[in-house]
């Protein structure tokens, strides 16, 4: 196995360089576009933006916090960050965090520690395998001694030191797309390295936005008239993929169930602006679960700007059935393909 | 036109039309725009969305917006460090930034500011905050609201970075700028493998808030943050 280390700036390869009858170097094009797949390939992606939680954890308890994302599958380590404070500062606090909940290697940190107070601090997930299939992350937080205010969570993928020479990594042997080599049709080396490894990266902006709870204090709403989850709508906006497209897929799932059996159900809607989406999901089930992604169509970069923006708005939006209750404990949109 | 491709999006392919045996030509078009536009596009919409949140409005009894009541400028919220994608020129790739804010009452007016930065880098956010705002140090990776707020309704804010380019909705790290926050992290090499490095530039969002009466508070209610590669 050889590992072929990845860069820390992206590169930017020259098509003024490439034209009919001449030939395409190694030095200007080829070695550019090996070092930049793995630039995108080994990078991180982030699963959950940073967000801001603001709930507490009395002592003696634990709150978990569960994501919806589809991860890349090169990474190998999960980076969380999490902004925590002891409610009372003359309370000895500390908090024991586990990620994935409950069977993560349980982590004790002491708030008292100074230098924790507004410095947010970081707690590493190893994953046992590679994975991009679509799943949940979670993360569980235990406070102990006294209430911890839980101000922020964050989740990126650490990015990769290095890709394998394997038909997983497709990391390009680089000392292959030099001035003078000879092209040869060998895996991970050469031109067909370069198109090998270009067909199977990963190129996605994963995470979208997030709204997560434990589920002792999620959402709840009985009356059938939808109540929107937060005071301003989330910009909603995703990578733009086809000439001319203003909009692009993104799917969404919520964890959610309802408090009694019966009758026909509540809703989650999910309601954007430019791109007039209305999507509604119905809730049934008693148990908490994940209910089946869904796709929706909303506003992609616009590269004829400077910023991109669309200025796409996107509301979540829940209702109960009149008689039983909804509860949502979390909302999770990200992209899966920019295949 | 903000992206480093030709066309600015992604050409469609298949693995076939790519490389399909040995011996067989390797096309102009299937080179320039198949490999180094997609490549290309890809590398610039791949940066990723780095922080998102709206103040709930209902839930938990916990106020779900940062506050502060400080004259001063406040930090009210910064986030945990990550690892800005770096452009090929060594600055950073730009930040998409929407703040949304309100006061808590009428009699207060409120501005926000946003500072990319590092936490124990050179510089202390907050004095480079002031410094920019003040004109005396011209950064663009500080944002600063344009005017003060006295709305108790949340609402988005409208601001400048303050620098030289003084973008709408964009802050970032040049050359220069980044250089303080370059580090390698430990990481391992594979699926349980051996320790390596990873190069990364690390930096952190610190969202600073402050109000003008004392008595009421300035509340951040909404922050996003997403990397944009941005013009050539």
């Amino acid at each position: 196995m050889t590992y072929i280390p990845r860069n820390l700036l992206r590169t930017k390869p020259s098509y003024t360089l490439v034209n009919p009858g001449a030939p395409v170097r190694a030095a200007g094009t080829w070695r550019e576009l090996a070092d930049g797949i793995q630039w995108i390939a080994g990078k991180g992606a982030c699963l959950v933006p940073w967000m801001n939680t603001s709930f507490q954890i009395a002592a003696g308890v634990t709150k978990t916090l569960r994501f919806r994302v589809r991860p890349r599958g090169k990474a190998i380590r999960r980076m969380w960050g999490l902004m925590l404070q002891p409610n009372t500062l003359s309370v000895d606090t500390s908090v024991t965090i586990r990620a994935p909940a409950s069977t993560g290697t349980a982590v004790t940190v002491d708030l008292r520690h100074p230098g924790l107070f507004w410095q947010p601090f970081t707690y590493i997930e190893d994953l046992a395998a590679k994975s991009s299939t679509e799943q949940e992350i979670s993360i569980d937080i235990a406070s102990i001694g006294g209430t911890t205010n839980v101000l922020g969570v964050q989740c990126y993928e650490q990015d990769r030191s290095a890709l394998n020479d394997d038909a997983t990594d497709y990391g390009i042997r680089v000392e292959t797309v030099v001035p003078r080599a000879p092209m040869i049709d060998v895996a991970q080396t050469s031109l067909r390295g370069v198109y090998d490894a270009f067909a199977n990266m990963d190129a996605r902006r994963v995470g979208i936005l997030h709204l997560a709870l434990d589920t002792s204090e999620a959402f709840t709403r009985t009356s059938t008239g939808f109540l929107k989850l937060t005071n301003l709508p989330y910009k909603i906006q995703v990578p733009k993929l086809n000439a001319g497209a203003t909009t692009q897929a993104v799917y969404w799932s919520c964890y959610a169930r309802m408090a009694t059996s019966g009758g026909t159900g509540g809703s989650v809607r999910i309601v954007t602006t430019t791109s007039a989406v209305t999507d509604t999901a119905t809730i049934t089930g008693t148990t908490f679960a994940w209910i089946t992604s869904r796709s929706i169509n909303v506003a992609c970069d616009n590269f004829a700007t400077v910023d991109g923006f669309r200025d796409d708005e996107l509301s979540i939006e829940i209702a109960g059935d009149g008689t039983r209750t909804v509860e949502v404990a979390s909302v999770s949109i990200w992209v899966d393909s920019v295949a | 036109m903000s992206g480093s491709s030709e066309l600015e999006y992604r050409v469609r392919h298949t693995p076939s039309t790519l490389y399909n045996a040995a011996y067989r030509p390797v096309g102009d078009k299937a080179t320039r725009w198949v490999l180094v536009n997609n490549t290309n596009h890809y590398a610039d919409i791949h940066g990723q969305v780095r922080a998102c949140f709206s103040s709930r409005a209902v839930g938990p009894a916990k106020s779900p917006y940062y506050e502060t009541y400080s004259t001063d400028w406040k930090n009210v919220m910064t986030t945990a460090p990550f690892p800005i994608a770096m452009r090929e020129d060594g600055s950073s790739y730009r930040i998409r930034v929407v703040v949304g804010g309100a006061a808590e009452n009428a009699a207060a007016a409120c501005r926000f500011g946003v500072v990319l930065s590092l936490f124990g880098a050179p510089t202390d956010p907050r004095s480079t905050l002031e410094q920019a705002v003040a004109g005396t140090i011209p950064t663009d990776s500080v944002w600063h609201t344009d005017s003060a707020t006295s709305g108790t309704t949340p609402a988005f804010l409208n601001g400048k970075s303050k620098g030289t380019i003084n973008w709408d909705r964009l802050i970032a790290l040049t050359r220069d700028e980044a250089a303080p926050f370059l580090t390698v992290t430990g990481t391992p090499l594979d699926i349980g493998g051996s320790s390596s490095g990873v190069p990364q530039c690390l930096a952190q969002l610190f969202v600073f808030a402050k109000t003008n009466n004392g008595l009421y508070g300035a509340r951040l209610h909404y922050f996003q943050a997403t990397e944009w590669y941005g013009e050539p």
